[in-house]
């Protein structure tokens, strides 16, 4: 997971590989080890690296804002970086996290801003080349779409239970001091009722 | 609606062709070829509940999704201090327990039949599981449409709590609450048609018939 992917490099990975077998290549063991890219067979794994671009980030540019169309999922490789809503810091999401994977599903507007907060390199998966793969029903896409959906059944049972503390009146669990790093002290029930950012 | 003589056994050939056909008009089934709906009617089977029954319970180990194809289905969540809340009522052509081709944890909610007997399409996930794990374009396409539509739920009933968290008074919260679970449930509702779905026409497999009326008797 520590190996860095000097820029360029992932243009010529495929191509570098007889008969598109990603086994043997180095780069295969580095995302075949990410969550979102769990149960990847080989050619699974040919087919997104052509489709995963590097991207380098330094600190205080902004990934994408809030509002924005949604074009692309990331995949943080090395650095840091910090996901907002309406100003409040929710998150701050590290090596091997993976954000943006709403827009990657249904292509709507950015439901946060993101901004890098550690200088360090990114991959992005595009939603043009994504759609391309789920178009022609290959399984890359659905192991993918897969993996997310793990993500997405997890925030869903986050909000269900806020929902459900939200109907029978009981208060929201009191949010740790680290998490809230960042969270302004007049809404910390926002902050608390968005926990799954911190997944 | 008026039942076929009540037949036992299982899976398919319940389904007619035309009866069958009508079925690939539900949103869920969108978009699948004539190959993928062949596979689809050799895996769903029918499921007739009767009114004191549950199609399933809070907790219970999510081992199949449904389609809701006559009656109504109510959707129940008990809240902290032990009142259980109806979220919702299902209508013919609505999705339930679709999380179970996800990731089969316990449902988070329960689902039984409203005032009346339901006729449910069952989608087992063990089925599902083998045609996706079989690369097979069905399981990819439903995968997808549940995903999608989850995604598209999730973004919705998380503005409605973020609007919750800040309104102050305690109702105005609830409503907003009850508005985000709303919106959490079944797929694409609002947009369904089923006003060209002959759902008298089709020839339901029943199983483990009951007491009771038949549906809509």
């Amino acid at each position: 997971m520590a190996l860095a992917v000097p820029n360029g490099a992932l243009d010529v990975r495929a191509r570098g590989c007889p008969n598109g077998d990603m086994s043997t290549h180095p780069l295969a063991a580095h995302f075949g080890a990410l969550p979102v890219f769990r149960g990847l067979a080989d050619e699974d794994l040919t087919d997104l690296l052509r489709a995963l671009r590097p991207q380098s980030m330094t600190p205080g540019q902004t990934i994408f804002e809030e509002g924005a169309p949604g074009d692309a999922l990331f995949v943080v490789d090395r650095g840091s970086v910090r996901i907002t809503i309406g100003g409040l810091e929710l998150a701050r999401l590290e090596k091997g996290a993976v954000f943006g994977e709403l827009a990657l599903i249904d292509g709507a507007a950015r439901s946060a801003t993101v901004v890098c907060a550690e200088h360090g390199a990114l991959y992005r998966l595009d939603k043009a080349e994504f759609d391309y793969l789920r178009r022609n029903l290959r399984p890359a896409a659905f192991k993918v779409l897969r993996n997310l959906s793990l993500t997405l059944a997890d925030r869903l049972r986050d909000t269900n239970d806020h929902i459900a503390r939200a109907l029978s009146g009981e208060p929201e669990p009191a949010v740790d001091a680290g998490a809230a790093r960042g969270a302004t002290a007049d809404e910390p029930s926002l902050w608390s009722k968005l926990a799954f950012w911190r997944r | 609606m008026a039942l076929p003589p009540q037949r036992t056994g299982t899976p398919a050939p319940g389904l007619e062709a035309r009866e069958f056909a009508a079925l690939t008009r539900l949103p869920l089934f969108a978009g699948l070829d004539a190959s993928e709906l062949s596979t689809l009617r050799g895996v769903l089977k029918t499921k007739w509940v009767a009114p004191d029954e549950v199609l399933f319970r809070e907790g219970d180990r999510a081992a199949a999704c449904y389609v809701l194809l006559s009656g109504n289905i109510s959707i129940e969540k008990r809240l902290a201090d032990g009142r259980i809340e109806v979220l919702a009522t299902l209508v013919p052509g609505g999705l339930v327990g679709e999380m179970a081709l996800i990731d089969g944890r316990p449902r988070s909610a329960g689902a039984r039949p409203h005032n009346g007997p339901a006729v449910v399409l069952v989608l087992e996930r063990e089925d599902f599981d083998r045609l996706f794990g079989a690369n097979r374009p069905f399981a990819f396409k439903v995968l997808d449409r549940i995903v999608t539509d989850l995604a598209g739920r999730l973004r919705r009933a998380t503005s409605r709590l973020v609007e919750a968290s800040r309104e102050e008074a305690p109702e105005d919260r609830a409503a907003r609450a009850r508005e985000a679970a709303a919106s959490l449930l079944g797929m694409d509702l609002t947009q369904l048609d089923l006003g060209d779905i002959d759902l008298d026409a089709i020839t339901y497999e029943i199983q483990e018939p009951r007491r009771g009326p038949r549906p809509g008797a």
